[in-house]
């Protein structure tokens, strides 16, 4: 990861670096593009919501740039995109929370999840290399994770998986306490 | 952006703790956008460097533009004989628009805003000044969904009328891409 952070990212985009932007794209695309699949939109409205939410952001970069409250912006953003697009399309807004934060000014639990799993990528994200790739074909695959298929996909023995797992556990393990957990 | 307190989590102590917290990434890998919508929002970070240039002017505008974005192949877009469509040339005050970015050349007409609204004619060119056919053109008025959307013909050249207001166009042609804001008066 080259930038620190959200805001050396956005700091790094406001002066034009591309770079940049591609780091940030990159970030947040699953975030963005989960929320989008929970309205199930149809799959061109989908594509629209989620050009739109980058485009949203790539004109609102200049108010965000000291903001750490990135992840909950491009949520609520998206949430606000898809209703619209939702109920252009249906006549009937889809049944999302429209906004990340309560009246109260707390987090819903459905935020609070999202949220945390973009802080669960950033780790991965920081954790990098070999590791990142064994624990993400562990963790974020749709079912039981095969360790034939990923041993012959990341070129290791099925025997070494075990161990391989938990030694990028316990890297992993400080890089989530100093993310919050 | 509020400072709401942040409810407190479960601390992640031991390697079970973190096994625990990456359940939740279950079934993540589905979770990947379509490559068309990232590659479409990757390219919008080529708009960052790039200044739109509203041109009145025509070789000052191109100076100006050359200034801004150091090499460009650039050229004067010749209003097009084509794009003289009933009630638009007519129309002696009619604006003309001239866009550059490192991979598109737009030249735009629009006629004063009747009733409301104003025809805009445009033709996509590439950088070396063929015309771009099927570029895509969305528009989308700040913070909303698309508004409308058109794509150019073989001739590279597209129509749209556009309530007056404040407008963003996004046109994606080939491997390019360009960001340009519109203000219909």
């Amino acid at each position: 990861m080259r930038f620190e952070n959200d805001q050396a990212l956005i700091h790094a985009c406001l002066k034009g670096d591309q770079f940049a932007w591609t780091d940030l794209v990159e970030r947040y695309r699953r975030l963005v593009w989960s929320v989008i699949r929970q309205t199930k939109l149809r799959p061109e409205d989908a594509e629209d919501v989620f050009q739109q939410v980058f485009l949203s952001l790539l004109r609102s970069l200049q108010d965000l740039r000291e903001t750490d409250r990135l992840a909950a912006w491009l949520l609520t953003t998206t949430r606000r995109a898809c209703w619209r697009a939702s109920s252009k399309s249906s006549g009937a807004p889809v049944s999302l929370e429209p906004t990340a934060l309560l009246a109260d000014g707390t987090q819903s639990a459905a935020t609070e999840v999202e949220l945390d799993k973009q802080l669960v990528r950033d780790a991965l994200e920081q954790l990098g290399g070999k590791c990142r790739e064994l624990l993400e074909a562990l963790f974020s695959a749709a079912g039981e994770p095969s360790y034939p298929e990923i041993g012959e996909r990341l070129g290791m023995r099925v025997g070494s998986i075990g161990p391989t797992r938990q030694r990028c556990l316990e890297k992993l393990t400080p890089i989530l306490h100093g993310l919050g957990f | 952006m509020r400072d709401d307190p942040t409810p407190p989590r479960q601390r992640i102590v031991t390697t079970e703790d973190a096994t625990a917290l990456l359940s939740i990434l279950r079934a993540d890998a589905l979770n990947e956008p379509p490559v068309s919508a990232l590659e479409h929002a990757l390219r919008l970070g080529r708009t960052l460097a790039q200044t739109p240039l509203q041109s009145g002017s025509g070789s000052q505008a191109l100076t100006d533009l050359a200034a801004a974005l150091g090499a460009i192949i650039a050229r004067l877009v010749q209003p097009n004989p084509d794009l003289a469509l009933a009630g638009l040339r007519d129309d002696s005050v009619a604006s003309e628009l001239l866009f550059a970015t490192d991979g598109l050349q737009i030249s735009m007409e629009i006629a004063p805003a009747r009733n409301g609204s104003a025809r805009l004619i445009g033709e996509v060119l590439n950088h070396t000044g063929g015309v771009v056919a099927d570029a895509r053109i969305r528009v989308f008025s700040d913070f909303s969904q698309t508004a409308h959307a058109t794509t150019t013909d073989e001739t590279g050249t597209f129509s749209l009328t556009l309530p007056t207001g404040h407008w963003q166009l996004v046109i994606c042609g080939g491997e390019a891409i360009a960001l340009l804001p519109l203000t219909i008066e």
